[in-house]
């Protein structure tokens, strides 16, 4: 059982490692890179100002996307669990509808809303569009943390003085900065490998790497277009990082704990 | 005012954006659905939404559900959704168990092979799996789906696998069950309710398909999220994409509803 299981996941990571190991071979056809390395793809991409401006345009998009959906998330997140909601679940199968719509429906309902307005063609009308699903997964991660605050502590800073927003901001807010480093790094990484509304709202001007790099997978594929790709894997790969850096370190200070437990 | 009360307004940026970003889209094509095709000729072509306002038709739907290529379409993302949520479940459960069973360095190294793909592209696998599979087909594509919704489906049976205590195994092989007993009759069932979970995500989605059948297939394999692409962006036919929208919409709920209805029934 266990050959298996690490036989499927090792399987299913095949395309990611050829697809990376491409962008270093010196053959102008995707081959695998045999004793000769090259960086020149690499060069190619980073002296090209299409793919830097794409890559600039992905920043920025993610910038954007984070500074408006992680308030928002953590807006919802303390308002739904504080709150008082007749129907608290509904609220929330709501709020994370986003999840489960198929991309395309929402795509094309926000380019007929976004096109007429000056959003459109703007950073911030794409930054909008990302926040719509990075929301719902921000929220998630907000609201685990937040469930393991004990509100008493709040009420006991209360009862000795602090205002609302001192007791949120000296009790609550340090004890879930776990949740928001994790929802800021799950908005960011949504935002930098978002492909489909960004394919239906990005203007020439606002286009992100992947939409830049979706018409050359569809029709001219050179070593280029895995070098780009190589260079999102980049990009995102310090957030996968941080993710399997907290999951292995929560696991062993929990095991710590326990051990001085005893 | 009541602080749970004004605890209330604090949810308020949020819905604002759920009502810009949800529910005013989904309202829209909603409304599309029913227009008439637009002008898309002349030098207005460029500033105007591609839809006549103001009509109402029933004409897109019929073309849909009347027209062979378009229930060929539909009938293929039916296939291709089944397809990928068969493979993914079967796939999925077994890295779930090895997870189940593993020790906590193992677990931890599993569930980190298996997220990766989350923080990457999907172009990159995209392009690693055109190297792979050469030219472009059903296979491809159903490989492409999969490895999307693997994530997915082995976090979320995990998570119900980790909630089956393993001295029940251990009780039931002690009474003298089977390997293959004790794990058809305890585990499996108690797992249930969770992979009907994981199903109802995995179809969901896989209804959804756009990225790898665009990418991966020819046009045989093009499912109806690819032609709302084609017709809003290409054909300018907004319109129709709208409807193709709403028809995929209705799909979904069907299964969705009857998906979850089981799991109710079972939990």
């Amino acid at each position: 059982m266990r050959l298996a299981a690490y036989f499927i996941v090792g399987t299913s990571l095949v395309p990611l490692v050829l697809s990376l190991l491409v962008g270093f071979t010196p053959s102008r056809f995707l081959e695998l890179p045999g004793n000769a390395w090259t960086l020149d793809w690499y060069r190619q991409v980073l002296a090209n100002p299409v793919w830097t401006r794409a890559l600039a345009n992905s920043f920025i998009v993610a910038a954007l996307t984070t500074a408006i959906s992680i308030p928002t998330a953590l807006g919802a997140a303390v308002g739904l669990s504080r709150g008082e909601w007749r129907r608290r679940s509904l609220w929330e199968t709501a709020l994370l509808a986003p999840l489960a719509l198929p991309a395309v429906a929402i795509a094309a309902g926000l380019l007929a809303i976004v096109r007429p307005t000056p959003l459109w063609g703007s950073h911030l009308g794409l930054a909008l569009a990302h926040s719509v699903i990075a929301v719902p997964v921000a929220y998630l991660a907000l609201r685990a943390s937040l469930e393991r605050v004990d509100p008493t502590l709040e009420a006991a800073a209360r009862g000795l003085g602090a205002t609302r927003w001192q007791a949120f901001q000296h009790i609550t807010l340090p004890l879930i900065t776990p949740g928001l480093l994790a929802a800021t790094l799950f908005a960011i990484v949504i935002s930098l490998n978002e492909v489909t509304l960004t394919l239906f709202l990005a203007t020439r001007d606002t286009s992100t790497l992947p939409v830049v790099i979706w018409p050359h997978l569809r029709f001219a594929i050179s070593p280029q277009v895995a070098a780009a790709s190589g260079i999102l894997f980049v990009v995102s790969a310090p957030a996968l990082a941080a993710a399997a850096w907290r999951l292995v370190g929560r696991r062993s200070s929990a095991k710590s704990s326990v051990a001085g437990a005893r | 005012m009541k602080e749970s009360q004004s605890n209330r307004w604090l949810a308020a940026p949020a819905a604002a954006l759920w009502a810009v970003g949800v529910a005013l889209p989904l309202l829209l094509v909603l409304r599309m659905s029913l227009y008439f095709r637009g002008d898309v000729s002349g030098p207005r072509q460029f500033e105007t939404l591609f839809f006549e306002p103001g009509t109402w038709t029933l004409a897109n739907f019929a073309k849909i559900l009347t027209e062979p290529f378009y229930l060929g379409t539909l009938s293929f993302t039916v296939r291709l959704a089944l397809t990928t949520t068969l493979l993914t479940l079967t796939l999925g459960y077994v890295v779930a168990y090895a997870i189940y069973r593993a020790t906590p360095v193992g677990k931890v190294v599993l569930i980190v092979l298996v997220i990766l793909p989350k923080f990457t592209n999907i172009l990159v696998f995209v392009y690693g799996l055109k190297m792979i599979f050469g030219p472009s087909g059903f296979w491809p594509v159903v490989a492409g789906e999969v490895l999307m919704l693997l994530p997915y489906a082995v976090l979320t049976i995990a998570a119900a696998l980790e909630a089956v205590p393993f001295s029940l195994v251990e009780a039931a092989r002690g009474l003298g069950a089977s390997a293959s007993q004790a794990f058809w009759r305890i585990t499996f069932p108690l797992s249930l309710p969770g992979t009907i979970a994981a199903a109802t995500l995995a179809i969901l989605w896989s209804l959804g398909a756009f990225l790898s059948p665009y990418l991966l297939g020819q046009p045989a394999e093009y499912t109806i999220s690819v032609e709302v692409d084609r017709q809003t962006n290409h054909d300018l036919n907004w319109a129709l994409a709208a409807a193709l929208n709403v028809v995929l919409l209705g799909v979904m709920a069907v299964f969705g509803y009857s998906l979850t209805a089981i799991r109710r029934r079972l939990a």
